[in-house]
């Protein structure tokens, strides 16, 4: 947010240009100096159409492309055949025509957010609407990621930049004793890493249905932590039967939540102004960074965090557990891990704006100087700031922004092609819909799947996160509660957006109580009239609705989730389609 | 002497209403049950609230803080008989709770909704009493409070000049909401300092107070958004 302050009315630089194409007028839409209220599930489109205009009106970046880029233009494959490229592709699918019926959006308009992309540059577009548990959407990302190849917007300053590696130290992985390498040899439970869930981690989706078949194998002890599955996973119902086949379920939850009334053992966890935390920043920065947080409150009563809790765990194993796990404290293994960014040849302890200035300028013409010889000094004075960072990712130029072999980006990214080849039929075509891919020869490329539209009568529905429920937890913070929509006036209740004439013509006033309807099943809210979506589109906020929770969380509102279908996703191995057909009615 | 005032830069907030939680957490608002939250009791010191008005119900435009404005013209100390609401001689419009007999009449004289009365005792002892700031006292039902730009701030960054004997400086006292804003949306400090930022700031074409017409010269003035890009 202090780049975005910096972004707008940052002193020493023209104000920055925000366009939000979004369905609904979120916070941040109305931050923007164009909001593009599009179909929901047609950004994928739009992008494309926004690569037609830049290639058709000439306003891409050659020199970068040619440069830089594999697959813009035609090639000839192993067998003599022309192999589209990138270019043919765009312009002969995304005619602007097309792409205006797909997403609801004028000709005119396209054109506008495309000539005001490419003019106002260095620029990003970035992004893809997320949702607790959302879909991946790898399609839309993959189009969003053209854009900013055509414009040549990697590895410069304003850019795209690869973050660099953090290179801290201390945390090794453990050596596996025997219980761990036989654990090990044992097939996954989620069946991840194979068939339709080949590129994803985890799949935790079929984890409710592994654990009611124990298959491959009966699942004996469950730890978990960070979330309530019984609540906030898609398959929350199955779960919950499920759960009562465990013999042995942990629960680290600070809040009394459903899966902490079904377990067997309760560790809470400390609330996060209670503990130690540590975190490495994510990849939209820009640059590398380290942050520590401690403990600001700590009474009598307070938990210990998750770290410390498993820290002691490990102790009472003993043997080769206790020695991986050798910290006494969570904060000695930060301590640990934090120490060789002293003597990192690169990056600062966070400074004043003055000081920082002065690093950069020294970072960006190769200069860096040791400050710390003790780690001692070193760490009090990370803790005093908060955060180790290096503006040095800036520094590299476009060449080393892409990890091909061939450091070009790619067009048609290849990466995962290899785990498809493997596949026919329909199980490669499930994969690919899923990513909102389709195959166009040998080449995967972008593609938003036709959806059914609403019948007469009914509404697309849209998901959304509020701010003030941004994590698991924010349901139990009342002053979050009182916060939830300050757009519609929402406090301690869910809500539905209408568009004002659709409510006029069902009847329903602000605050009306409602019933929403949708093949997946219905939910009682309230209405609340808001401009901010388009006539036959209705939305909801997500974070509410728990059945289980503390006293200002428990029974509050309603999980809109049952309004929508489950997917399955084949990178995050779970999903939620946050759009759906419903229809609605005022309830006397 | 200092005359203390606030800039908040709409073109850099982003309605993310951090400065209304911390305010909450720094001057010991307290939460009402959701029930007396739906007879619109709820206290925000710092509200957020719509920056335009699209008509009635339908949600308009992008959200913008609102402490006390500051006044240096306050209707509310003109109408309270028991002199519980009052201009300090450093531009603070202070509220002294323990002589406020709840007659609400400053509530309705005040223009910018700023102020809010405890229709019950709020205050809690299941255990939130113990995150309470010691520095700022709570407030018993039948009382009305607002925005002080977190006072006590004022009286503590003095007393810490003094002990380490060093002249008080302007920038030594800030409000909760200026220091947490993680946009630097919001700019305090004194106006009297023609060098100061936040004079500065005031001084800028894009600066608007509110309901400027009404001549209650608030010392919270808006720096408004620059007119949008042309994008067509």
């Amino acid at each position: 947010m202090r780049a975005y302050g910096h972004f707008r009315q940052g002193g020493d630089r023209s104000r920055g240009v925000l366009i939000q194409i979004e369905p609904r007028r979120s916070a941040t839409a109305e931050r923007a100096d164009k909001w593009v209220s599009i179909r929901p599930g047609t950004e994928t489109v739009f992008a494309l159409g926004i690569a037609h205009t830049l290639i058709l009106e000439h306003l891409y970046d050659e020199d970068f492309v040619t440069r830089y880029c594999v697959g813009f233009n035609d090639s000839v494959g192993p067998d003599g055949q022309t192999v589209p490229g990138f270019r043919t592709i765009v312009l002969r699918d995304f005619r602007l025509p097309i792409v205006s019926e797909a997403t609801g959006v004028s000709v005119e308009t396209i054109l506008s957010v495309s000539r005001a992309f490419a003019k106002n540059q260095p620029g990003v577009a970035i992004g893809t609407p997320e949702l607790p548990n959302g879909s991946t959407r790898l399609g839309l990302r993959l189009a969003v990621r053209y854009l900013n190849a055509l414009v040549g917007n990697f590895g410069r300053p304003g850019g795209m930049h690869l973050q660099g590696e953090v290179p801290l130290g201390g945390w090794k992985i453990p050596e596996k004793d025997i219980l761990g390498q036989n654990s090990l040899a044992q097939p996954r439970i989620d069946g991840a890493k194979k068939g339709f869930y080949a590129l994803a981690d985890d799949a935790s989706e079929t984890l409710p249905q592994k654990i009611l078949t124990s298959k491959p194998y009966a699942v004996k002890a469950l730890l978990v932590a960070g979330l309530d599955p019984l609540f906030d996973h898609p398959r929350n119902k199955d779960f919950a039967e499920a759960i009562e086949r465990v013999p042995f379920v942990v629960s680290f939850s600070s809040m009394p939540d459903a899966i902490t009334r079904k377990a067997h053992v309760v560790l809470p966890d400390a609330m996060f102004l209670e503990r130690w935390t540590e975190d490495v920043n994510s990849h939209l920065a820009g640059f590398s960074s380290f942050s520590v947080g401690q403990p600001v409150v700590r009474s009598e009563d307070s938990p210990l965090g998750l770290e410390d809790t498993l820290l002691k765990v490990a102790k009472k194993i003993g043997g080769p557990v206790a020695e991986s796990f050798k910290w006494n404290a969570f904060s000695d293994a930060i301590f640990e891990a934090a120490a060789p960014l002293a003597k990192a040849g690169h990056g600062y302890i966070a400074a004043d704006p003055i000081k920082e200035q002065f690093r950069t300028i020294l970072t960006r013409q190769g200069y860096w100087q040791e400050e710390f010889k003790d780690p001692k000094q070193f760490w009090k004075a990370l803790l005093n700031s908060g955060a180790w960072w290096d503006a040095g990712d800036e520094t590299q130029g476009a060449g080393s922004q892409f990890l091909h072999p061939t450091h070009k980006f790619q067009f048609f990214p290849n990466g995962f092609d290899w785990h498809l080849a493997a596949m026919r039929g329909q199980m490669r075509q499930s994969i690919e819909r899923a990513l909102g891919l389709r195959s166009i020869g040998r080449n995967l490329f972008p593609h938003d799947y036709p959806r059914p539209g609403p019948k007469k009568g009914e509404f697309e529905l849209i998901l959304y996160r509020p701010l003030a429920l941004i994590s698991n937890a924010s349901a139990e913070l009342p002053w979050m509660q009182e916060q939830l929509g300050p757009h519609v006036n929402g406090r301690w209740d869910s809500w539905v957006e209408i568009h004002p004439k659709d409510a006029k013509r069902l009847g329903i006033r602000n605050g009306d109580p409602v019933e929403l309807r949708s093949e997946s099943g219905s939910l009682r809210t309230q209405a609340r009239i808001f401009n901010g979506v388009l006539p036959g589109i209705l939305a909801i906020p997500v974070g509410l609705g728990r059945p289980e929770g503390g006293r200002w969380a428990k029974g509050r509102g309603a999980d809109p989730r049952v309004l929508v279908r489950t997917e399955k996703d084949p990178i995050r191995g779970m999903g939620v389609s946050g759009i759906t057909t419903l229809r609605i009615r005022r309830i006397a | 002497m200092a005359r203390w005032g606030m800039v908040i830069d709409l073109d850099r907030c982003t309605g993310c209403a951090a400065c209304g939680t911390a305010c909450k957490a720094e001057n010991n608002i307290p939460f009402v049950d959701p029930e007396e939250s739906a007879r619109d009791r709820t206290i925000n010191w710092m509200d957020i609230i719509p920056a335009e008005e699209h008509g009635e119900h339908n949600g308009g435009g992008p959200m913008m803080p609102r402490p006390c404005l500051q006044c240096d013209n306050p209707p509310c100390i003109k109408v309270c008989p028991v002199y519980a609401t009052y201009l300090t001689p450093e531009g603070i419009v202070a509220q002294n709770f323990g002589r406020c007999i709840g007659c609400r009449f400053c509530m309705a004289a005040c223009p910018y909704t700023v102020k809010y009365f405890n229709w019950h005792d709020y205050r809690r002892k299941d255990g939130f009493h113990l995150y309470e700031n010691p520095d700022v006292s709570t407030r018993p039902a039948g009382v009305v409070e607002k925005c002080t730009f977190c006072h006590h701030r004022l009286q503590l960054a003095r007393e810490r000049a003094r002990v380490e004997k060093r002249p008080f400086r302007a920038q030594d006292y800030v409000p909760a909401c200026a220091e947490t804003c993680p946009a630097e949306a919001i700019e305090f400090g004194d106006l009297d300092d023609h060098n100061s930022r936040v004079s500065r700031l005031k001084r800028s074409p894009r600066a608007r107070s509110l309901l400027q017409e009404l001549g209650t010269k608030p010392k919270v003035v808006y720096l408004v958004r620059e007119h949008q890009n042309e994008i067509g």
